[in-house]
């Protein structure tokens, strides 16, 4: 019997190396957007906000928690850093916050699909080991 | 062992002979299933309608995370957007021929056995003339299979007057370039490689008349440096 789980899990932990960085990419830009449509579907600007914000602070959580585990590498926390820092840019704009002007009420739709299309920008494509892919991927299944 | 995979074959083909040489060929034709050839493109009289005015080669880039989401949610994976619509181009253009070389990411069957990461189409005067999934890492420089299959498809033919090439993709670095395939992590891929490609279909046909650049920061004085003829 352990010898079958021990084979399942084998198997598992292959399936997941192989598609670990695909997926660890693809969970994040579903995550802004499937953010971006509950925006979209809610009225309350009040409510917009909260979402965004939510959002915003969970995935710097995830990144934080990744970065505090033992197995990266320091060229991933440089990455990690650096979409770290996009995510506070975009919390500072949407708060109003570090010199920015506060996003209007009218605009939060558009700021949210904004969140989208930067993140899923080419130069913020983090190129990260396999063991942090999988991390954020776990990591955001649990936390959000 | 020897005994115990034509069992397990014939275990998951119940139809079948137990008989080696059968079970043998049915799990080779399982995987070559992918290897799906059509030969060469050559003139069956009557196919060929006069020759094309343009030549157009299509160079895609999929190896990567191109996925992004539209306006409305809806995700969608950008290569396989550009290929529709070369492939709708090349469709709808009885004056032209086209190639087009779409690079993915290489997958696996059944976790061990690693499936083509190339896809090569060679249409000419609006027709599929010959269709091919390759390996992208057979060559010495990182875009001699494209140039290979080109040099196939063409063949003998005459070339058509207008050449034309497109790169569609990530931003081509000038230096270092390590992680630009997704499937193959110590590889580096950089502008100068493009170059190499380009030089090498250019040779093929004679010269490029207009070549365009679809990725990020693809103006910069070296880029445009290393691509000039």
């Amino acid at each position: 019997m352990f010898t079958r789980i021990a084979l399942r899990l084998i198997v598992m932990i292959g399936a997941l190396g192989c598609a670990g960085v695909a997926l660890g990419q693809d969970r994040v830009h579903n995550y802004f957007n499937d953010t971006a449509l509950k925006v979209k579907a809610t009225e309350s600007p009040v409510e917009k906000r909260v979402i965004l914000s939510k959002s915003l602070g969970d995935m710097t959580q995830v990144i934080d928690a990744v970065k505090r585990a033992p197995l990266t590498s320091e060229q991933d926390d440089i990455n990690l850093d650096r979409v770290r820092a996009t995510l506070q840019e975009k919390s500072d704009e949407l708060a109003g916050t570090n010199g920015f002007d506060p996003v209007p009420d009218d605009q939060l739709n558009a700021f949210s699909t904004y969140i989208v299309q930067d993140m899923e920008q080419a130069d913020k494509t983090i190129t990260v080991s396999l063991v942090v892919a999988l991390l954020v991927v776990i990591i955001i299944i649990l936390l959000v | 062992m020897t005994h115990f995979l034509p069992r397990l074959i014939a275990g998951a083909t119940r139809t079948l002979s137990t008989d080696l040489g059968c079970t043998g060929c049915v799990a080779l034709a399982v995987f070559l299933a992918s290897c799906s050839t059509i030969p060469p493109a050559r003139d069956e009289g009557g196919l060929v309608e006069g020759l094309p005015r343009y030549s157009l080669v299509f160079i895609i880039h999929g190896d990567g995370d191109y996925l992004y989401h539209d306006t409305l949610g809806n995700a969608r994976t950008a290569d396989k957007e550009v290929l529709s619509k070369a492939q709708a181009i090349a469709e709808r253009n009885p004056d032209t021929e086209v190639f087009i070389f779409h690079e993915i990411e290489r997958g696996h069957v059944l976790f061990l056995f690693p499936r083509h990461d190339g896809r090569a189409y060679y249409y000419r005067n609006g027709r599929l003339l010959a269709q091919k999934s390759y390996w992208r890492d057979q060559g010495e420089s990182r875009f001699e299979p494209e140039v290979r299959l080109y040099e196939q498809f063409t063949g003998v033919q005459s070339r058509p007057p207008l050449r034309l090439f497109f790169y569609f993709g990530h931003e081509l670095p000038e230096f270092n370039g390590a992680g630009y395939d997704a499937s193959y992590a110590k590889r580096r891929v950089t502008i100068h490689d493009l170059a190499a490609g380009v030089r090498g279909i250019a040779s093929a046909s004679g010269k490029i008349d207009l070549l365009v650049l679809a990725t990020c920061f693809g103006g910069t004085p070296s880029t445009i440096g290393a691509l000039a003829p």
